[in-house]
């Protein structure tokens, strides 16, 4: 039998909007800046955010493609252009029975 | 461009919900349209001092936030329900609109239980601002930090603060104000309200000050004035000669000026 404190392997379908504002908190500075911005203007598109933090673009992308990963930030291509929107939920989906049934496989 | 300015406490009982309705009607009575989000779900209570009751209602916050019905549809004209002493309607020549929180227990439950998406409270305050042309937006919340709160004050364009004379209320102030500086709020204003009278004005406006390095925007006495109408409407349209109230006018001129 496993013990359930020993299966801490993450969960690797972590749902998207997952995300809430105590985890915004928790970014670093340039991170949370971002995402704060973003939150203000409902979601922009890459052009206006480049334009906005005046980071290199290269940069920039990377930055929100980890804010992406992390859950933090949805890319919605339904708009033209793209736009990225925060992705932030008040309350976290319960995940720690499914660790618990998983860790118990 | 609307303001959005929403109004916390680290504690409870500060005077949020009375300095609240008390402001955006002092606003609205200058012709502007504003209207006040009961973002309180846990504990709603604004409403009340618009003579209200939960039957008056027949959509809530709740509503929007559960797909039910848009933002707008749980948006009431209360206008007409700020009263003077005697009873009839205040002459406010601008608007005012409130989006309830809902009062009853299961949906409280519900919403505390199950979240919802911030990002759809956030369009739903833009929607009230386009849609009912709003110069300003008020948003009285719960006290204390929680993920209500947190969008609230991340999403202001000002943001106010109110505290007690108190040493408890001072070190959550600290707290509150480092949050803010973390979300990157425009503006901050402090209101300290139930000021006893034994202190002079100006040395607590001037400790305040000084401690946060922040502006203290109003000072408000507590008095038996305001105990007596105990939330039962709003104060300046009952006492308009009380020192309270020029107090209130004097923040809702700020607000004005600051904005234009
Ligand atoms: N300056 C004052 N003098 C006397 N009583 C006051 C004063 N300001 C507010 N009160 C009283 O304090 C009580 C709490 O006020 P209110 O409900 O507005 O606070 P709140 O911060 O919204 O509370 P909560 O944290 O529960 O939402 C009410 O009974 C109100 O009448
Ligand atoms: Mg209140």
């Amino acid at each position: 039998m496993t013990n359930p404190a020993q299966g801490q392997a993450p969960n690797p379908q972590r749902p998207t909007g997952s995300k809430t504002m105590t985890d915004l908190l928790a970014l670093v500075d340039a991170e949370r800046t971002l995402v704060n911005w973003l939150l203000r203007q409902r979601g922009a598109c890459l052009a206006d955010i480049v334009a906005h933090t005046q980071i290199e673009l290269a940069a920039t992308e990377a930055m929100l493609n980890d804010l992406i990963a992390t859950g933090f930030l949805v890319y919605d291509v339904s708009a033209d252009p793209a736009v990225y929107r925060p992705n932030l939920v008040s309350r976290k989906p319960r995940t720690v029975p499914d660790q618990l049934w998983n860790a118990m496989d | 461009m609307a303001q959005v300015i929403s109004i916390h406490s680290f504690r409870g009982g500060t005077g949020k919900s009375n300095l609240t309705a008390n402001i955006a009607t002092a606003v609205a009575s200058h012709g502007k349209r504003v209207a006040i989000v009961d973002t309180d779900i846990q504990s709603p209570g604004i409403h009340v001092l618009f003579g209200l009751d939960e039957e008056d209602f027949t959509h809530s916050l709740n509503d929007y936030l559960w797909d039910k019905c848009s933002a707008k549809d749980a948006a009431y004209d209360v206008t007409a329900h700020a009263t003077t002493a005697s009873g009839t309607s205040a002459d406010i020549s601008g608007t005012v609109y409130l989006v309830p929180s809902s009062l009853k227990v299961g949906e409280i439950a519900k919403i505390l239980r199950e979240g919802y998406d911030v990002g759809l409270l956030n369009d739903g305050f833009h929607d009230l601002i386009d849609q009912l042309n709003l110069d300003y937006l008020f948003i009285d919340t719960h006290p204390g930090l929680n993920e209500e709160t947190l969008l609230s004050i991340a999403i202001s364009d000002r943001m106010v603060i109110i505290l007690r004379p108190d040493r408890q209320d001072f070190l959550g102030t600290a707290v509150t104000l480092e949050v803010a500086q973390k979300l990157d709020v425009p503006d901050i204003t402090l209101l300290v309200n139930k000021a006893p009278d034994i202190y002079p004005r100006e040395t607590l406006i001037d400790k305040v000050q000084t401690q946060y390095g922040v502006p203290v925007g109003g000072l408000f006495y507590e008095n038996d004035e305001m105990l007596q109408l105990a939330s039962g409407g709003i104060f300046w349209l009952h006492h308009p000669d009380h020192a309270f109230s020029q107090e209130v006018h004097i923040v809702a001129r700020q607000l004005i000026a600051a904005e234009s």
